[in-house]
């Protein structure tokens, strides 16, 4: 089960990511993202905080949607992963090229900062 | 040591129900129901083989086998009936992070590498027209002092 509540802070999309991020739900979080970036909505900040399991599919919604974003001049950064997320970033090296940090304000600066170059 | 047996239809949505149900087995083993580093890593990897298998096994039926033995140790076997196929006969690569190029970032086939990585062995055999996959983890780590303790 997968939920997605969206809301702005300042310019930038903040989605509030519920559930699990796994093979059967990722094309729901696909779907809300191309909606955001038909819209030119690309910095975009995933609270990660109440999903409580992803897989490697999820894993590989990141990423597509980091190379997405990053295509169009824009940036993800997921914030407040659960034990179990942090665990597939780690182990994947992912969170090498995606960003990911423990706290929303963490989040917002680090757009800031790589949106200004 | 106790068994729980699932058969499961090579559907993801099916994958989940069964890590549901594997993630609260593992729960009632642990301190306080709640999961340890071991358990997490454990889940994970039984969570991709089982997709394995919908993906790509073309079995119409996954047997899923669940051993534990009060937190000391786990073992899941993953059965399907069909040709034989050893996801263990090659070394499993993680794919890459490394490129300066972000259209070549990997959205997949990280599936083999995450299991080989967060258990202790993988076994393959085929017996009777079945492959058997099966992973063993130990839930305490005595070297490395593990949460599960």
């Amino acid at each position: 089960m997968l939920d997605v509540t969206v809301g702005m802070d300042g310019d930038v999309v903040v989605l509030d990511v519920a559930g699990t991020i796994i093979a059967s739900t990722v094309e729901e979080l696909k779907g809300q993202i191309d909606k955001l970036v038909d819209k030119n909505f690309t910095r975009i900040m995933m609270d990660l905080s109440k999903v409580s399991f992803m897989d490697s599919s999820g894993l590989g919604s990141c990423v597509a949607t980091h190379k997405l974003l990053s295509e169009k001049g824009g940036m993800l950064v997921c914030v407040r992963p659960s034990e179990a997320v942090t665990k597939i970033f780690r182990i994947t090296r992912a969170d090498q090229r995606i960003a990911v940090v423990p706290t929303r304000i963490d989040g917002l600066r680090l757009i800031q900062e790589k949106m200004k170059k | 040591m106790p068994k729980t047996s699932f058969t499961l239809r090579p559907e993801f949505a099916e994958v989940d129900r069964a890590r549901v149900a594997i993630e609260r087995i593992l729960a009632s083993t642990c301190p306080g129901n709640i999961l340890g580093d071991a358990s997490i890593e454990f889940l994970i990897a039984s969570t991709e083989a089982m997709n394995n298998a919908v993906e790509h096994s073309g079995a119409k039926e996954i047997e899923v086998e669940l051993e534990t033995s009060a937190n000391i140790a786990v073992s899941l076997t993953i059965i399907t009936f069909g040709e034989r196929f050893d996801p263990t006969a090659n070394v499993a690569q993680m794919p890459e992070f490394e490129s300066n190029d972000t259209d070549d970032l990997p959205e997949g086939g990280f599936g083999l590498a995450i299991i080989s990585q967060m258990v202790d062995a993988v076994e393959y055999s085929y017996t009777e027209g079945k492959n058997h996959l099966t992973l063993r983890k130990k839930l305490i780590q005595s070297d490395k002092g593990g949460n599960d303790a």
